[in-house]
């Protein structure tokens, strides 16, 4: 039994570590169920008890939920810190790049970045700034632009500041 | 789990006792993020509440202490970095009238007082001020689900 269990968990992995170095959520969310399942039916193969094949999977998918979420906020960071690194150090007009590498196949990316705004304050200085993801090779691929804000902390360091929505407006983001 | 074993003890029924769990399971992820976001959202309304009171380049304080303790009592000061408000003549202004603010969420780590900065945007809804700030795009959703 125990040299079983350690069997499935090697087949356990493969999935999780899909999930986790896909980069498209969307694809991920929707591979997170169909290997969850995959691993129930395959479980159904080797034990007898569906039930234990269907609870073996729906943990599986909520490990992958789990690691999916974990991966993909630690790009989302990371970007997020390097365009705020980048924001901090311009003034208004200024256009940079911006880019981030993992050593792991995942998330790298890559845009441009400028300031359309210095927004001073009695409590800290923030600016406000347009920047392009680009996450493909392709050199047609889009290039969507979005808009942010970053602060400086009492450190001197900048940070995302972008805060979060409205509660009224969380519905699918939980 | 807990789920499970009050259907267990009802049924012998496996599978049965498995739904139960699953959906009882479910409904306490429902449960806690229903609670979660009445929490945060009392958060945001005594920011917004501040903001509506405080002028171009004032400061104000805002304090927020939860009557369900499922996020930490929080404090910060906040200041209006300006109107955002329709650029149409005096007396057809349909009403909207926001504000950009910056406010800080005062902590302490490590015994030293840390301080972190945000952006948002209130906007007034009748007598009150509500926050304002929209969900991120889609696509950007990601790391949030």
């Amino acid at each position: 039994m125990r040299r079983r269990s350690l069997r499935l968990t090697a087949a356990l992995a493969v999935p999780i570590l899909l999930a986790a170095c896909s980069e498209n959520s969307a694809v991920v969310t929707s591979a997170g169920p169909a290997s969850g399942a995959a691993v129930g039916i395959g479980l159904g193969a080797v034990t007898a008890n569906p039930f234990i094949a269907y609870a073996a999977g729906v943990g599986t998918q909520a490990a992958i939920t789990a690691l999916q979420k974990y991966f993909s906020r630690k790009v989302h960071q990371g970007e997020q810190d390097n365009i705020a690194l980048a924001v901090g150090r311009m003034q208004p007009g200024q256009e940079a790049a911006w880019q981030i590498h993992f050593d792991l196949p995942i998330g790298d990316a890559h845009g441009d970045v400028s300031v359309t705004r210095v927004i001073a304050s009695p409590l800290t200085t923030c600016k406000e700034a347009a920047f392009t993801i680009i996450t493909s090779k392709n050199p047609a691929a889009p290039r969507p632009v979005y808009i942010t804000t970053a602060c400086q902390e009492s450190d001197g360091g900048w940070q995302w500041a972008q805060a979060e929505p409205a509660t009224e407006r969380w519905g699918f983001l939980q | 789990m807990a789920g499970a074993a009050a259907a267990h003890a009802v049924t012998s029924n496996g599978a049965v006792t498995a739904g139960i769990g699953l959906g009882a399971q479910a409904a306490a992820i429902a449960g806690v993020q229903y609670w979660e976001r009445q929490v945060h959202q009392a958060e945001q309304d005594s920011i917004a509440a501040t903001a509506g009171d405080v002028p171009v380049g004032g400061v104000g304080v805002w304090r927020i202490s939860h009557r369900i303790p499922i996020e930490a009592d929080q404090h910060g000061e906040l200041t209006v970095t300006r109107i955002i408000a329709p650029d149409v003549p005096a007396g057809d202004a349909p009403g909207f009238l926001c504000k950009e603010i910056i406010f800080s969420v005062d902590t302490v780590q490590h015994h030293q007082p840390n301080r972190d900065f945000y952006t948002a945007d209130v906007c007034r809804d009748g007598t009150r001020w509500k926050w304002a700030s929209a969900e991120p795009a889609t696509e950007r959703w990601g790391a949030l689900q």
